[in-house]
């Protein structure tokens, strides 16, 4: 049975993006609802294995605006997205999935990911357990 | 009934709520949460997330640099 929440969907693996999916899933904890996140295109490599660990991808362009962002952010303590969501899963029970199409398309497998990532699934497990959820795409 | 000063001066969106909710965690009825926050979105957020948990935003004030938020735990299940 589907429980309302909020369903985001992450779909580049940017710096800025992963800052907003940061703060949208620890709000959406915060706040005491059930999140999912669906993980697929260039957000994918970032939830590897240690993926977050190796260099940011800046949007082409924004190098000056980014450097002034990420050192604002180390400013305000800014926990980093990825902690973020790790209290997510841990505190506030979110689950991570993996887009099946794209994984078996780069031959990646469940071991090959994060350990914070809960399963690979299909578009459509995750539409109908995000059933009556917000869903936002990023 | 026991106060919780909570200071979250220097983190920002969503940090001062995320640091609020940990002291809430702790609290019981009838207690109150002091937060000290200036991240700009510190109190529109508290008093949102008072009328959605039923808990009451009790006021906020600027002291120096900063808001202090007060909030009564009233919505806690026993």
């Amino acid at each position: 049975m589907a429980e309302k929440g909020v369903s985001i969907v992450i779909s580049s693996g940017t710096e800025e993006k992963m800052v907003m999916l940061g703060v949208l899933s620890q709000t959406t904890v915060n706040l005491g609802m059930q999140l999912r996140i669906f993980v697929t295109g260039t957000a994918i490599p970032l939830f590897l294995k240690d993926g977050y660990k190796k260099h940011s991808v800046v949007p082409a362009g924004f190098d000056g605006f980014m450097k002034d962002l990420r050192e604002g952010l180390a400013k305000v303590k800014f926990e980093g997205w990825h902690e973020l969501l790790q209290n997510c899963v841990k505190d506030g029970g979110a689950k991570i999935y993996v887009c099946s199409l794209m994984s078996s398309a780069l031959n990646i497998q469940k071991k090959d990911l994060d350990p914070m990532v809960d399963d690979l699934v299909g578009a459509t497990s995750f539409m109908i357990q995000s059933g009556e959820s917000q869903l936002m795409v990023l | 009934m026991t106060t919780f000063n909570v200071d979250s001066r220097g983190t920002a969106c969503p940090g001062p709520i995320t640091d609020l909710l940990r002291a809430y965690k702790k609290s019981q009825n009838g207690d109150t949460i002091i937060l000290l926050a200036n991240d700009p979105g510190a109190v529109p957020d508290t008093k949102t997330w008072c009328e959605m948990t039923k808990n009451e935003f009790a006021g906020s004030k600027q002291v120096e640099d900063a808001f202090e938020i007060t909030v009564k735990v009233a919505s806690k299940k026993a």
